[in-house]
């Protein structure tokens, strides 16, 4: 197909292409549109219906995917503070320039299902530097982790807190994508809620880990880790204090100027 | 002096029976049948999800682009339509239009936050376009984004979507001549948008 001559119909054009790439299956759209059709390519279409039909069934549906449940957000950048309540899955995004020149951009989001629940991303940009810490929360089953997804190397890590018992480990992530290290609630009431605190790059690996108690409850985290060479080296992390609810989240930045909490 | 006739919207005559071709269309009638049962059954509602989704998550990608944005927004599309239709009355429009109009509606109240917030070095402008399909498509859609919401909105019906001009005024509730009017001063926004950004043919 020839190319438009007007720059309008130019940039529609491309936009329209961008997402013909991410269309269905057409067969299987063709065979889903018309069900009277031979039912050869059906298959993979009802796993898709089951699994959201399963998903869908009773009028919970709306509240099991976490659509209608409403969540609360408290920001402090500097000397702003910014407080919301939020019904269901979004986002928010939130802009500020600290008195230095600092861009701040602060992302807070909820996702819709029982899986992910919560994301702060913040970035900071000051002089062509840019910086982006991210803290996330998923909620899973109310089951352990199986034991063949963590790190063989990996002790196993358990304290109790104000809020109940904790335990950290380690995740290996597939072939060469490093791994997670996660920190979960273990007693909470409506499911397990696991942290991710942290990541090593596929480079190293993790040999021990020790932890350390702070006064303010957060956690010192020291990895012994092994890099490609084989020489040893120390991967050192600061854990917030680990969260109270699966949902409800917290971060500062290193400086103490941004702070976000998340609740439900 | 008389009164000037009544002005009706024009998507709010119901479909009668008779407006229905002779020999029964099995698409209209499949569709009439999933939405009414879709009231009360969610398996039939997730059948309508399966059908449009796509279309409407296509919908919102080329407006907004970010992935993670247009997951939640397709997610808020099909939570209003999961509480509202029980009250949606079948008017001869397909159920594709109706939650083309929530998709719609998501999609503006998300970009007036966007805009409320975006004061911001992070909105950069996109680099100057090339020869590399992706940059072109992110100064496309920047300039897009740029224009006032009710441009934007009826120029990715109608351009993007393919709506007719009678469709997309049936969807937004507003005369076929008020999509015209906006359609030909998009086009123009757009046009000097693309050649501030340095567009080039």
């Amino acid at each position: 197909m020839s190319r438009p001559t007007d720059p309008v119909d130019q940039a529609f054009s491309l936009l329209r292409e961008d997402s013909d790439l991410a269309m269905p299956d057409p067969q299987l759209e063709k065979q889903l549109r018309n069900p009277t059709q031979p039912r050869r390519h059906w298959r993979l279409g009802w796993v898709a219906v089951a699994v959201f039909a399963v998903s869908v069934a009773g009028t919970g549906w709306a509240a099991q995917q976490g659509l209608l449940k409403s969540w609360w957000y408290r920001i402090v950048v500097g000397e702003t503070q910014i407080r919301g309540v939020a019904d269901g899955p979004g986002v928010r995004v939130f802009d500020h320039e600290l008195s230095d020149g600092t861009q701040v951009r602060i992302r807070v989001s909820r996702a819709a299902g029982p899986q992910a629940v919560s994301r702060i991303e913040v970035s900071q940009s000051n002089e062509g530097m840019e910086t982006q810490d991210v803290e996330e929360f998923r909620r899973s089953e109310p089951t352990l982790a199986p034991r063949s997804e963590i790190a063989d190397l990996t002790p196993l890590h358990l304290w109790k807190t104000a809020q109940g018992w904790r335990r950290l480990y380690i995740k290996q992530g597939p072939p060469g994508s490093g791994s997670e290290i996660l920190v979960e609630a273990l007693d909470q009431p409506d499911g397990r809620c696991v942290q991710l605190v942290g990541r090593l790059p596929p480079t190293l690996r993790s040999l021990d880990v020790s932890l350390q108690e702070q006064e303010n409850g957060s956690l010192h985290l020291i990895l012994d880790c092994l890099d490609e060479s084989g020489r040893s080296l120390e991967r050192h992390l600061e854990i917030g204090v680990p969260p109270s609810s699966p949902g409800a989240m917290r971060y500062q930045s290193p400086d103490g100027r941004v702070r976000v909490d998340v609740g439900d | 002096m008389e009164n000037p006739p009544a002005v009706s919207r024009p998507e709010l005559i119901p479909a009668q029976e008779s407006d229905l071709p002779d020999g029964p269309d099995p698409r209209v009638w499949d569709e009439r049948h999933l939405v009414e049962k879709a009231r009360h059954d969610p398996e039939a509602f997730a059948e309508l999800y399966r059908r449009h989704g796509p279309a409407v998550s296509r919908y919102l990608r080329r407006r907004i682009g970010d992935p993670e944005t247009v997951q939640d927004l397709v997610a808020e599309t099909f939570k209003t339509a999961w509480q509202t239709i029980a009250r949606y009355r079948w008017r001869g429009l397909p159920i594709r239009a109706w939650l083309f109009r929530l998709a719609t509606t998501a999609v503006t109240r998300w970009l007036r936050q966007e805009r409320r917030h975006a004061s911001t070095p992070w909105n950069e402008e996109p680099a100057a376009p090339s020869d590399d399909p992706d940059g072109q498509r992110d100064v496309a859609r920047a300039a897009l984004l740029s224009l006032p919401l009710a441009w934007q909105t009826v120029l990715s019906l109608h351009y993007l979507e393919g709506w007719s001009v009678d469709e997309v005024a049936r969807i937004l509730g507003c005369r076929p001549g008020t999509v015209k009017s906006r359609l030909s001063r998009g086009r123009e926004a757009m046009r000097q948008e693309l050649a501030r950004k340095g567009w080039t043919s």
